[in-house]
């Protein structure tokens, strides 16, 4: 999905009162779902980081155990309504999907009882696959301030590796 | 004489009908029968009780979620409601086994509110065994992991381990999960 879409998508309020607006992408295969009103605007990185945005790493508040976390085509998002302009690095978004929040399935208890996935709320099917909910207010409080030096040490903008 | 010796020959009789009713009565209430869902992990037999066990399925779609435990594999989607699903081998402190994705069972399990599915290998059958067969658990087992094993019994000349899945709930319900030893993966 371009970014244009996403704008689109981002100012758009074709959303019913029962629906919410999920922007869908995968990071190492698993799939998330993020709230559209959550989110102020998405960029590549390098834009982010000439924004001087205080830039954050999705999976430094979710940890993927031992897995190294690779983004493929990373991107980073703008959270509305934050006091600072905090930006979380996701991979490329797939989707842009209006759910029913009837469709919407609790987490089974034994998860919900761990603070690790206090930022995942809730898990919804979108097309054959499970996207884990996502809430990015919940997810910055508990997202260390990433040096964006640090990301790019290689030097490059599209492969963004973490533990 | 002969209708009073007659009588007392009923009366043996039905004195020894009754005896062996009531001696039939006793050995039933003797031979409390438990269900057990036997199932094994890495050649190995275990046991939950079949009253805790809700269903069996055949190995869905695990999804992975991050920022939890080793210990839960992941989540399932039985029939639009999502299940967790536990790896009950960190409790045990047995090696993975590459077999198990893919080709075992998740046993849905219920007990004290919880419910959530275990991943094993293969479940062998559900069986009714006295009771009194379950005997207390080798002491050789190490502390940690008695803790979820109720006791021991047989089936078809193997050893089976019986689990007690409210065990594995409470624990980690009660966020006290220390899994025993570090498991190597093969």
């Amino acid at each position: 999905m371009s970014e244009v879409n996403i704008r689109a998508n981002i100012e758009s309020d074709q959303v019913a009162d029962d629906e919410i607006r999920l922007l869908i992408f995968k990071i190492m295969g698993v799939c998330f779902g993020a709230d559209m009103e959550q989110i102020e605007e998405m960029v590549d990185f390098s834009q982010a980081q000439q924004e001087n945005w205080d830039i954050r790493n999705f999976t430094d508040a979710i940890s993927f155990r031992d897995i190294e976390v690779e983004y493929k085509k990373p991107k980073v998002i703008l959270i509305k309504d934050s006091d600072q302009d905090i930006g979380i690095v996701i991979d490329q978004p797939e989707n842009i999907v209006n759910i029913n929040i009837k469709s919407i399935r609790l987490l089974p208890p034994l998860l919900e009882n761990h603070k690790n996935v206090d930022a995942i709320w809730a898990a919804v099917f979108v097309d054959d696959d499970l996207a884990l909910l996502v809430d990015f207010y919940r997810l910055q409080e508990s997202l260390p301030k990433i040096e964006s030096q640090a990301l790019l040490e290689n030097g490059e903008d599209s492969e963004i590796k973490s533990n | 004489m002969g209708e009073e010796i007659e009588k007392r020959k009923s009366d043996r009789i039905l004195e020894a009908i009754k005896k062996r009713l009531d001696e039939k009565q006793t050995i039933q209430v003797e031979e409390k029968k438990v269900e057990l869902v036997v199932f094994t992990l890495n050649d190995s037999f275990y046991a939950f009780y079949g009253q805790d066990v809700k269903e069996i399925l055949s190995v869905l779609t695990i999804y992975f979620v991050p920022g939890t435990p080793k210990y839960i594999l992941g989540i399932v989607n039985v029939r639009g409601d999502i299940q967790s699903v536990l790896n009950i081998r960190t409790f045990l402190n047995i090696p993975e086994n590459e077999l198990t994705e893919g080709k075992g069972r998740i046993v849905i399990a219920e007990k004290t509110g919880v419910r959530s599915g275990v991943l094993v290998d293969s479940v062998v059958d559900v069986v009714e065994v006295p009771e009194e067969s379950i005997k207390q658990a080798i002491s050789t087992l190490n502390e940690d992991i008695r803790y979820f094993v109720v006791g021991e019994t047989t089936y078809k000349d193997n050893n089976v381990v019986l689990l007690d899945i409210g065990k594995v709930f409470e624990k980690i319900s009660e966020g006290k999960i220390d899994p025993p030893v570090e498991i190597s993966n093969k």
